[in-house]
């Protein structure tokens, strides 16, 4: 998904830059509607951007937290572990 | 092992052929057959007064390890270049540098250097900036490099940009240079008194003019632009509202040659009126 929203922001921009450098200021003045799409666009463009770092960042998040469950559970495991070679000994 | 006559004599006669202590040391163990180290040789060097040429390799090599370690540069026989390094930013000098660099020591920072060389540009030192895609301050490869604006550069840190891991450095780039387009276009069109003028900031401008005069004159003008451009009707419901305020002004501050003057202004193109007047027709419509 990641690589999906990072291809078409590059294409996107690509593509928005080629057609801003075609256009002449003469025509963008005929036309200023041009120019407010293309500032819309990019504004979507930022906000995609956000949205896919925050689910990022979420992902990673949650990844973090379970590995922590997890090694604290690995802990308890090893703890109880020593405890009972420790009644074997006794 | 022993030091014996022969051997020592045969340190002596061979001295003046070797101009490193290393070489002596080599032949010296294929002549007898021996493997004697250049410790036990320093040893009886100064043992037996022999004036054996000193061991200038090592003693080089021992030197640039020390150099590293104390200043954190070091030398390369090679190409004679030197670099250091300083908060990721690594710096390099060579016989080019010393030329052109602003510094007075000739370092100049080791990526814009190999940038110009790949290129063959000269960069400007305010508005380029040279960035690594891959974050890597090491990796000095032509591809890994890339030259952009200060101004556009200044939009990617402004929007956080360089904390998103998630996406493609260069494609935020290319984000950013789409951004700073827009901008440009912007202010281009601002300079040339477009669309854009036409807002509040402009209003106020007007408001600040040298003689009512000529403040007429711009309000007409602004009237007549946002009519052609078929602008927002608010804009033009204001500019319309501000020219009869500013009429009524200055029926009530000046006097009649002020009136003649302010015909005149309107007499010059009598399309204007007409578009004002057409312009007045169509507010008036829109708020029924």
């Amino acid at each position: 998904m990641s690589k999906i929203i990072s291809e078409t922001v590059y294409e996107t921009s690509i593509k928005e830059i080629e057609k801003l450098d075609a256009l002449t200021i003469q025509e963008i003045e005929r036309h200023p509607l041009l120019l407010k799409a293309s500032q819309l666009k990019n504004s979507h463009v930022l906000a995609l951007i956000k949205q896919q770092e925050i689910d990022y960042k979420e992902k990673d998040l949650t990844l973090r937290t379970t590995m922590y469950d997890l090694r604290q559970e690995r802990n308890g495991i090893m703890k109880d572990n020593i405890k009972l070679q420790e009644q074997k000994l006794k | 092992m022993k030091w014996t006559r022969d051997r020592l004599d045969w340190l002596l006669k061979s001295k003046e052929m070797y101009d490193d202590r290393e070489d002596i040391l080599k032949a010296f163990n294929e002549h007898f057959n021996l493997n004697v180290s250049l410790s036990l040789l320093t040893k009886n060097n100064g043992r037996y007064k022999l004036g054996l040429p000193k061991a200038w390799r090592l003693l080089r090599k021992n030197a640039e390890i020390t150099q590293v370690k104390r200043r954190g540069f070091w030398k390369r026989p090679d190409d004679y270049e030197q670099t250091y390094l300083k908060e990721n930013v690594v710096y390099i000098r060579t016989n080019d540098t010393l030329k052109h660099s602003k510094r007075k020591d000739g370092f100049v920072p080791k990526n814009r250097y190999l940038y110009e060389q790949y290129h063959d540009v000269k960069l400007d030192d305010i508005d380029d900036v040279i960035i690594f895609l891959d974050d890597d301050h090491t990796n000095f490869n032509k591809d890994n490099l890339y030259r952009l604006p200060r101004k556009t550069h200044a939009l990617y840190l402004n929007h956080r940009l360089h904390k998103v891991k998630s996406v493609d450095k260069l494609t935020l780039i290319k984000y950013c240079e789409w951004k700073e387009k827009i901008f440009n276009l912007k202010g281009k069109i601002e300079t040339r008194g477009g669309t854009e003028m036409i807002s509040k900031e402009a209003l106020e401008q007007s408001k600040i003019r040298k003689t009512p005069l000529e403040a007429l004159e711009h309000l007409v003008d602004r009237c007549a632009y946002a009519f052609e451009q078929h602008e927002d009707v608010k804009v033009v419901r204001q500019s319309l509202a501000e020219l009869e305020e500013l009429k009524s002004k200055i029926r009530c501050l000046a006097g009649n040659h002020i009136l003649s003057k302010i015909e005149e202004v309107f007499g010059k193109n009598n399309s204007l009126v007409n578009k004002i007047e057409e312009l007045q027709k169509l507010v008036g419509d829109k708020d029924e």
